[in-house]
């Protein structure tokens, strides 16, 4: 059994759920409509779209097995899609604590003049059960100009991860103020003379 | 003699010592971060005491600045051994009792200073808001949140001790966190990093506009804030925000449904080891750019993924650009840079003043560029060392522009025709020049509405930028593609949206109707009319299978309508059709 996921980038084509509800449910529009005086029709004020920063013209996807047993090697196949008509594209993964990344494939570099769509297998295992991540980064360097960089991560699955997840996430220190504000705390280093 | 408190995250505050100000000196636990830290400057010398039974407390607050290795233009790392302690400023600083309850209250000036007068010999605790605040002249209250946290404000703490009897000084500073390769404590920097992005960006608009009111905004942040989602509060409390960007949202009060009221929301990356962007003033300063068009001026665009190397809705591209543009201005750099990737030492960088398609053919120019909108805003207001063009107006005449009810009202879109419409009437602004700089990126048309364009991107249906109907003058033609689909999606790139301008001499009731005429054989059209940045939502659109109409009166003048199909605009589908397109 496979999951796959799409990067954010990606994830704009179907957004239905977004906060920032789209445009195309005009006629189906819940908001609060406002009478214009200039005019006898109803309009409304334009729906909140979400404005991004801007990214490298590459896009990373992946598909991978819903989980391995503990010491069993699984393998991730990301696809990466890119806009750059000439240079090379780096590819490189990178297990985070616990999970190891090996083989040829933690790193491999691919021609971008040669395709737009490059699909890349990265293996890896851990010892323990439990959720790792996978870090993934895809470097499009054209020229000295030009050298771009767009970084991704995946959580892995590993043996009875559920219950090796079990242990509570740390969290953050919440106090409540006077006036009944919740605040979250972050210590300050201070000096007091 | 100094006392001087450890910051773990861990437990510490409901703990908090209780310690006379005349303490022994003690080793600063950090939180794990800052061990490259230079102190602080030496805050001023406390007042004297007053003869009240009161106490001054004062001192600086300040957080870690971890900068950009800038050694070149494509340079994206954190560098991590250059951090630096900078003043925050602007923020709320309180005296608060054992219960929480404020003392006492001031906003630190430019290099971090307060003051506040308590009791004497009273536990107090100094603590700083992730809030700053102005109130009179130029006026702003932006807070930085925890969405992972019920959106719980952020609070820079310090110990809970005795005020004593004499006046004294209590410094604090919000720690990185980092250790010697990782995070390793609390990034309690953070909040105030990017409140600190944020303060550069509205003094420098209150340098031009002294009464600017800027609405409130709420900024949210989280340690966990990573790339995927959907977008939803429910999402943003996980930390599943997409990515960094601008909104408006109800998140903090779900009962709203009218959009109007929805709160301006920046949302900031916090994934370490993937992307992070609070240390990233690039991409805040570009973020607070949507924040300024969507409520001090006017914005169109229509959102989501973009790159440098897209042809874009006109509309997206001109949103976009500004808020690279406006970036390097406000920060006095060209180059934006967002870094990224293991240890935060890699990313993406361009300049903002580059050619950008001098050697990366994919980077086109045009109207519906980013890149030749963003190089155009910034050629208007750089000067000095390293302008290449004859225009140097500043940030006034592009403000001024943004700002003026003409352009807030323009019965067209906000793209660069209607901006450089606009800013050639403002003050000190050269009409041909900037004609000039149009030109020089291959944008050719004229007007609010680029009457004659003829970069066509190599797709001639995307021209004339806008069809223009006439009631009873017959079909015209409109199209929707998603030809310029790309890596970063394919729902706003030019040719998905098709732009119609129709003036009305009188009130009429009028049918318009769009109807398949060539290309996929099944479509799903539709279209908005827009009135300035509202859109007409009754009598709605009705949709069939290759047809759209809409019956309805409207009263004299001109109206903006996008035509799309949703096959384009919502991913079902990839369609290259055009449509018959009648006003009656």
């Amino acid at each position: 059994m496979f999951q796959s996921k799409t990067t954010a980038s990606l994830l704009a084509l179907s957004m239905a759920g977004m906060l920032s509800a789209c445009m195309q449910q005009s006629a189906t529009q819940p908001a609060e409509d406002l009478d214009v005086s200039e005019t006898p029709k109803l309009v409304t004020l334009a729906p909140p779209i979400q404005t991004r920063k801007p990214v490298p013209a590459v896009s990373i996807s992946h598909e991978m097995p819903d989980a391995v047993e503990a010491g069993e090697t699984g393998t991730v196949t990301f696809t990466v899609n890119e806009g750059y008509p000439s240079g090379t594209l780096v590819l490189e993964a990178k297990g985070g604590e616990g999970l190891d990344v090996f083989g040829a494939t933690a790193t491999t570099s691919q021609d971008m003049a040669s395709a737009t769509t490059h699909t890349w297998q990265v293996n890896y295992s851990a010892a323990e059960d439990g959720i790792y991540r996978l870090y993934v980064s895809a470097s499009a360097n054209v020229d000295e100009t030009v050298s771009d960089t767009r970084a991704y991560a995946v959580e892995v699955k590993v043996g009875n991860w559920a219950s090796a997840q079990s242990k509570p996430a740390e969290q953050a220190k919440m106090e409540m103020q006077g006036d009944g504000e919740p605040v979250v705390i972050l210590e300050a280093e201070e000096t007091i003379d | 003699m100094k006392t001087t408190y450890g910051s773990s995250w861990r437990g510490a505050v409901s703990g908090l010592t209780v310690a006379l100000a005349s303490g022994l000196v003690v080793a600063c636990g950090g939180g794990g971060g800052g061990s490259s830290v230079s102190p602080p400057p030496p805050p001023p010398p406390p007042p004297s005491a007053p003869a009240s039974g009161n106490v001054s407390i004062s001192g600086q607050v300040t957080f870690d600045r971890v900068p950009h290795v800038t050694t070149s233009s494509v340079s994206t790392a954190l560098n991590y051994a250059a951090t630096r302690s900078d003043p925050a400023r602007g923020i709320i600083v309180q005296a608060v009792d054992s219960g929480g309850n404020v003392l006492a209250s001031d906003v630190t000036d430019a290099s971090g200073n307060y003051s506040v007068t308590v009791a004497a010999s009273t536990p107090v605790r100094i603590q700083a808001r992730a809030q700053m605040q102005q109130t009179a002249g130029a006026t702003w209250n932006i807070q930085v949140l925890d969405n992972q946290n019920s959106f719980a404000i952020y609070v820079l703490a310090g110990a809970l001790a005795d005020s004593g009897t004499a006046n004294s000084t209590r410094n604090l500073n919000a720690a990185s966190g980092w250790g010697t390769v990782s995070y390793t404590g609390t990034r309690a920097a953070a909040p105030f990093a990017i409140l600190d992005s944020i303060y550069t960006t509205v003094t420098a608009i209150a340098d031009v506009d002294a009464n600017v009111t800027f609405p409130d905004l709420q900024v949210f942040w989280s340690a966990g804030n990573s790339d995927n989602g959907d977008g939803s509060c429910a999402d943003a409390e996980l930390g599943r925000i997409i990515t960094s960007s601008y909104t408006r949202t109800n998140c903090l009060n779900p009962s709203l449904t009218d959009f109007g009221d929805f709160a301006p929301t920046i949302l900031i990356l916090g994934d370490d080891n993937v992307d992070t962007d609070e240390y990233d003033p690039s991409v805040i300063v570009h973020e607070f750019g949507h924040y300024f068009e969507d409520q001090l001026s006017r914005s169109d665009t229509i959102g989501n993924g973009h790159s440098l190397a897209d042809r874009l809705d006109a509309r997206l591209a001109f949103g976009e650009g500004w808020g690279n543009a406006f970036s390097a201005m406000i920060l006095g750099d060209p180059v934006y840079r967002d870094s990224s990737g293991a240890q935060q030492s890699t990313g993406f960088a361009f300049s903002v003043e580059a050619d950008l398609t001098s050697s990366t053919g994919s980077r086109p120019q045009g109207w519906y560029a980013e890149g030749s909108v963003q190089q155009i805003l910034y050629d208007i207001f750089d000067s000095g060392v390293g302008d290449d063009d004859p225009v140097s107006g500043g940030l006034a005449p592009i403000y001024n522009a943004f700002t003026d009810a003409a352009y807030t009202s323009t019965r067209n879109f906000t793209t660069i025709f209607e901006f450089a419409n606009q800013v050639r009437t403002e003050a000190g602004i050269n009409g041909a020049q900037i004609d000039g700089l149009m030109t020089a990126e291959d944008i050719f048309g004229t007007g609010a509405r680029g009457v004659g364009e003829t970069n066509d991107a190599g797709l001639a249906q995307v021209l004339p930028v806008y069809k223009t109907a006439t009631v009873g003058g017959g079909p015209i033609t409109v199209c929707s593609t998603n030809a310029f689909s790309s890596p970063t999606g394919g729902d706003n790139k030019l040719g998905v949206y098709d732009y119609v301008t129709l003036t009305l001499p009188s009130t009429q009731s009028i049918n318009i109707v769009a109807s398949r005429t060539s290309g996929a054989a099944s479509t799903n059209p539709n279209f908005r009319i827009w009135i300035e940045d509202r859109f007409i939502v009754q009598p709605a659109v009705m949709q069939s299978t290759n047809n759209a109409t809409w019956s309805g009166t409207l009263t004299a003048g001109t109206y903006a309508i996008d035509f799309f199909d949703e096959g384009n605009t919502e991913g079902t589908s990839a369609n290259a059709s055009c449509f018959s397109f009648v006003v009656s």
